[in-house]
């Protein structure tokens, strides 16, 4: 069985719940099925064998409680409308900043440097590339146009 | 509520009406030089991407010599559309920050655009002849009925989205040049054209990363702009919460916060669409097709979203000030909301901000439709022949690829111009959602799953595709299978086709026979 199939029966669970979230119109289960959904298609794309490199999967696991955490205040500030203003943050309404601040750039900024920084050993290792080229016969590692890159 | 708000309260409103406002407006002249040198500029490029254009592979790949920030800069305008700059300020007008949603999905596409689909799509022409989405998908599942519907998911998408960025863009010229609508949509159609069919996917990109440069310089320098008329994000924020006009059932307080004035399911469904969608958005997929080197697929994620939050800042600002002028009694109200940004620019800036504007959102459209005319093109004269067991050669490739685009181009423009405003909203609803629906699930898990089946990919697209559309009508035409049916429950379209699709995708793959992988196409997914 391919193991990344664990991810698939998380997307699928998840996504059902988004259905009935949507049905029911409960936006609490909206929130956290949506973010299951999204984190799941990360996870599995960049999964090995079923495994998500340590690093990638704290920062990640980081970003989406991040994520969850956003939504859940947001919807809860909202309640009463009138508690949206009560407290500002770099002028913005504070449940307006956690959307701006916490939900937009910080899940933004979070995700893509972990991607970049961690790259070369969890996202396109050497041993990886040079595993495919074994194994296609094509050849990726090049230096200068046509030099292949010393391993 | 300031002391600027209540003074101007005494005095009678501005006005608030494009076309007075372009009559009486004294840097037309200034603002139109600038949209030339712009339109100049973008020709200049398609010219040298032209003589560059050599066989099939530069015209729809580019020839895979993209480097990293062209690529990241070309997937950001791709994305971004005309709408971020004329649609998406007049629905923050109307609904409040709850609009901002469909932006905010920037924190997390692109990670999972790259994550996703970057370097198996790289790897993948490595060892296949791959050059569209639909290639990818008959690569994958060795199946020319799935690569065919995914071709024609693409053509359909693509010619009638198209016809919406057209009619933007004419509506933009006829304000700039003063020139009818028809006018403007023929001649950014024409000028749009002549870089496309000449420079292909070459004079795309690079176009793409002058188009994407002026949407973030534009977008940072409006935004400033905006808050500093505004008198600040609290004072913008003070005016519209505590509006008498808005006091009803605390209406105000819920413009400004986070999900605006509509149901906070509906922001995250907009929010989950163009997240997850993006997957699926073939103008963006076949961009890693291009690029040179895999290793820098590293910093892409990162350079693509930064810009992308830039620009998302521009609709909010423009849209909230505005609000805050109209709430506060200094600008005469609306007639209509997507007059947002031009009211802005010629009440409250000044002409060469209003020139830079306006090359902003010609940018940002022309660069979504270059990448719509080459991929529609590419559907055409491969995706269609390759689903009918036949392959032009690449000279033919070449040359029918430049004849299909200002095919595709004429129908577009005679789309844009003849339909009526139920039309074009009805055309709306086969863009970004469509292509989510219908191919994000065949593309984002297909090629990470191996259990995957053909079947399933069979299933997905062609159930996306239908029920994307399906419900589109039913809700744009108000028929009644829809209105008392799904439509009385509140779905967003886009999230339900999408998630119907997914689904579907998952479970007729479990149920069908497994079948080995070619060993290339495994070695691809292994990585």
């Amino acid at each position: 069985m391919d193991k990344n199939t664990k991810y698939i029966y998380f997307i699928l669970i998840s996504t059902v719940l988004l259905v009935f979230a949507q049905l029911t119109k409960n936006a609490t289960l909206f929130a956290v099925s949506m973010s299951i959904v999204i984190f799941s298609w990360i996870f599995l794309g960049a999964a090995k064998n079923g495994k998500v490199p340590k690093a990638l999967g704290l920062w990640w696991g980081v970003s989406f409680v991040i994520m969850v955490g956003s939504l859940l205040a947001m919807l809860d500030i909202v309640k009463v409308p009138e508690n949206i203003t009560n407290s500002h943050f770099l002028g913005f309404p504070l449940p307006t900043a956690i959307l701006f601040f916490s939900f937009w750039m910080l899940v933004g900024l979070i995700t893509t440097i972990t991607f970049s920084v961690r790259f070369e050993k969890d996202i396109l290792n050497k041993e990886w590339v040079e595993e495919f080229e074994a194994k296609t016969g094509a050849v990726l590692l090049v230096k200068n146009g046509n030099e292949k890159e010393e391993a | 509520m300031s002391i600027l708000s209540k003074l101007t309260l005494a005095s009678a409103p501005l006005p608030s009406d494009p076309i007075s406002l372009i009559s009486g407006y004294k840097g037309m002249g200034l603002t139109a030089t600038m949209v030339i040198i712009y339109l100049a500029i973008v020709l200049a490029i398609g010219y040298w991407a032209t003589r560059r254009t050599k066989n099939s592979k530069d015209f729809f790949i580019a020839g895979k010599q993209i480097g990293p920030i062209a690529l990241a800069l070309a997937a950001f305008s791709a994305t971004l559309s005309g709408w971020l700059f004329v649609g998406a300020p007049g629905l923050i007008y109307t609904l409040g920050t709850g609009a901002m949603w469909f932006t905010m999905s920037t924190a997390v596409a692109y990670t999972i655009l790259w994550v996703v689909t970057g370097k198996r799509m790289r790897l993948l022409v490595e060892v296949k002849d791959v050059m569209t989405v639909a290639d990818a998908v008959k690569a994958r599942f060795e199946n020319r009925f799935a690569s065919g519907l995914a071709g024609i998911a693409t053509l359909i998408g693509v010619v009638l989205y198209l016809a919406t960025q057209l009619l933007a863009m004419g509506v933009i010229l006829g304000y700039v040049f003063n020139i009818s609508v028809t006018t403007g949509v023929i001649i950014g159609m024409v000028i749009t054209l002549l870089y496309a069919i000449g420079g292909g996917m070459l004079a795309g990109i690079y176009t793409d990363v002058f188009q994407g440069t002026m949407m973030a310089i534009t977008s940072i320098v409006i935004f400033a702009y905006a808050l500093s008329i505004g008198g600040g994000m609290f004072n913008i924020t003070e005016i519209i919460s505590t509006s008498p006009a808005l006091a009803e059932g605390g209406l105000g307080y819920k413009f400004v916060g986070p999900f605006g004035i509509i149901p906070p399911i509906l922001a995250m469904s907009w929010f989950f669409l163009l997240a997850l969608g993006i997957v699926g958005q073939p103008h963006l997929v076949h961009k890693f097709f291009m690029i040179k080197d895999i290793k820098k697929l590293r910093h892409g994620a990162f350079l693509t979203t930064v810009p992308a939050i830039i620009s998302g800042l521009l609709s909010f600002g423009v849209g909230m000030v505005i609000k805050s002028k109209v709430m506060s009694g200094e600008l005469a109200a609306l007639a209509k909301a997507d007059d947002a940004i031009t009211v802005f620019l010629l009440t409250y800036t000044t002409p060469i901000l209003t020139g830079l504007a306006f090359a902003g959102i010609a940018s940002a459209i022309m660069s979504t439709a270059d990448s719509f005319i080459n991929i529609a093109s590419a559907a055409a004269v491969r995706d269609l022949p390759n689903a009918f067991g036949k392959k032009l050669s690449e000279k033919s490739e070449l040359q029918w690829g430049r004849i299909s685009a200002l095919v595709l181009g004429v129908v577009s423009v005679a789309l844009a111009v003849g339909l009526s405003s139920e039309g074009i909203a009805l055309l709306g609803a086969f863009g970004y959602g469509t292509f989510a629906a219908a191919l994000a699930p065949a593309i984002g898990l297909g090629f990470n799953w191996k259990r995957a089946t053909k079947e399933g990919a069979i299933a997905s697209i062609a159930s996306g595709l239908f029920i994307g559309i399906g419900l589109e009508i039913g809700k744009v035409l108000k028929m009644a299978w829809y209105t008392d049916g799904l439509g009385s429950l509140g779905i967003y379209n886009g999230v339900f086709a999408l998630s119907v699709s997914a689904i579907v995708f998952i479970v007729v793959s479990l149920i069908t026979k497994p079948v080995k992988l070619d060993k290339d196409i495994e070695a691809v997914m292994d990585v």
